[in-house]
């Protein structure tokens, strides 16, 4: 086995160890990562705040890891970055109580296991697929009032975010009263973790006079404590929704970007569902996850981590493994692309990809279904951006597009026979 | 093909539930229900698939 020598411990030919490149876009990431995999599926990588650590780049590695509890959440060591991440409302004694004992992404098994436990049965697939029709008339629902006013639109702010805002709020059982306060909050660039914490009090308290068939009503009839039911609600509240806005837009970049893979799905939307995989694999948001913390020495893949030392796993690097994806920057919608790390691996893996499957396959389905002569116009992730929130995520963009008026009727109203 | 699962170490992603239906199923609390505990010649490599695919380890097969 071979193993990686620590540069900065040898003192040559790097004694500072590189910070993590901004460069690159959803479509096209920083070459760098594919440089760094070909020495080595892990490199000695600097933090933002000093911390040295390793960015792993090797698809193996990255499961490894990510499958490994000897690398934890709970114990974090370095902060997640440099943006000193606004408050909004106050937070008190009580309420950080909350969040420490009921993040999810900050605790390790069995806690983690404990507090997941209580929240996961309404994700499951047969689960979500009750969703599905729901989901299906919101979104046709939307392109009616879309088509109905203009030749123009944006894919991210008029379609992939109402959506993906209906669908969180059904899912977690959020209060139609209380569904625009919901997008003011979440459904924001900059989240305030004071504002998400009171909102999400406020809906444990509505809900439980309420009970329904959805997840803030299980939680609440979990045996979870008050502060656990608190600190998940409002992780889940502000997580995945705008990871599942952010595909639908991304994605549909890359399809009118591409016409032969536009016109492959258009002819056979039946394939959809499946090449959500190559979807999600292509365009992974999460350039790094949620950093871990080794706990003790371990050597994996011949590189040797120690104890205290930050792991970043960059998602984005391993789905373009050419080694387990071939050809991996070929965006191919009929690739077998399963085993991909878009919605990451291990305990931690995301508790809502049943419903981002469905959600990003209806949405595409019927945009693609509704408007056969839309063309992209401009998108702002064409060209490098800033990483979005706490953690290096590639951020949504404008994703600006127009469609021929065909006197309105035949896109206008359902199309089923189309 | 012999089939187990751990149900107290699933997480409840859904993997294989989505990958071999025939397999494996997930009960209300989104927990990992086996159907059938050997795998027939023709859902061998589904099994597989789902194994490798389990965030948390939770499937395993023997000959």
């Amino acid at each position: 086995m071979t193993t990686y020598l620590n540069t900065e411990a040898t003192g040559c030919p790097f004694p500072h160890p590189p910070v993590m490149p901004r460069d690159g876009t959803p479509f096209h990431p920083s070459p760098q990562f594919a440089q760094w995999r070909a020495e080595a599926p892990a490199t000695r990588l600097t933090a933002e705040d000093g911390n040295v650590g390793w960015f792993v780049t090797g698809y193996d590695l990255a499961r490894l890891v990510l499958q490994d509890t000897r690398f934890s959440q709970a114990d974090r060591r370095t902060p997640l970055g440099p943006t000193p991440v606004p408050m909004g409302a106050p937070i008190d004694a009580e309420k950080m109580h909350a969040l420490m004992v009921g993040n999810v992404l900050g605790l390790d098994p069995p806690q983690h296991t404990k507090i997941r436990r209580a929240a996961v049965g309404r994700f499951s697939v047969r689960s979500v697929r009750r969703q599905r029709p729901a989901i299906a008339e919101f979104v046709e629902r939307r392109l009616d009032e879309i088509l109905a006013a203009e030749s123009t639109a944006d894919l991210f702010e008029d379609f992939a975010v109402p959506i993906s805002v209906f669908a969180h709020c059904r899912m977690l059982g959020i209060p139609n009263s209380k569904v625009e306060e919901f997008a003011t909050i979440f459904a924001t660039e900059e989240l305030k973790f004071g504002d998400m914490l009171q909102f999400a009090a406020e809906v444990l308290d509505f809900k439980g006079t309420d009970l329904g068939e959805d997840t803030v009503s299980d939680l609440l009839r979990s045996e979870l404590s008050g502060p656990e039911q608190l600190g998940i609600a409002t992780v889940l509240m502000g997580s995945g929704r705008d990871a599942i806005a952010y595909m639908i837009g991304t994605i549909m970049v890359s399809l009118l970007s591409d016409p032969g893979q536009l016109e492959l799905l258009r002819r056979e939307p039946e394939r959809i569902p499946a090449s959500v995989e190559e979807f999600v694999r292509f365009h992974a948001m999460f350039v790094s996850t949620h950093p871990r913390t080794v706990t003790e020495d371990v050597t994996l893949e011949g590189i040797d981590f120690h104890k205290g030392e930050p792991v970043w796993v960059s998602t984005v690097a391993a789905n373009r493994d050419g080694t387990r994806f071939p050809e991996p920057d070929t965006f191919d919608v009929t690739r077998e692309a399963s085993g991909h790390l878009a919605f990451g691996h291990g305990v931690h893996a995301c508790i809502g990809q049943q419903l981002a499957r469905v959600v990003i396959a209806e949405a595409i389905t019927q945009l693609l279904r509704r408007l056969p002569t839309l063309r992209l116009v401009e998108a702002t992730q064409q060209v490098p951006m800033a990483f979005a929130g706490d953690l290096p995520t590639y951020s949504p963009g404008t994703v600006r597009v127009t469609w021929e008026q065909h006197g309105g009727k035949e896109l206008v109203g359902d199309n089923e026979n189309s | 093909m012999k089939i187990e699962v751990n149900q107290s170490t699933c997480v409840g992603s859904g993997q294989c539930a989505l990958t071999a239906e025939d397999l494996f199923d997930q009960d209300d609390d989104g927990i990992v229900i086996l159907l059938h505990d050997h795998a027939k010649p023709e859902f061998q490599d589904a099994a597989q698939r789902a194994a490798s695919l389990c965030p948390a380890r939770a499937i395993t097969l023997s000959d």
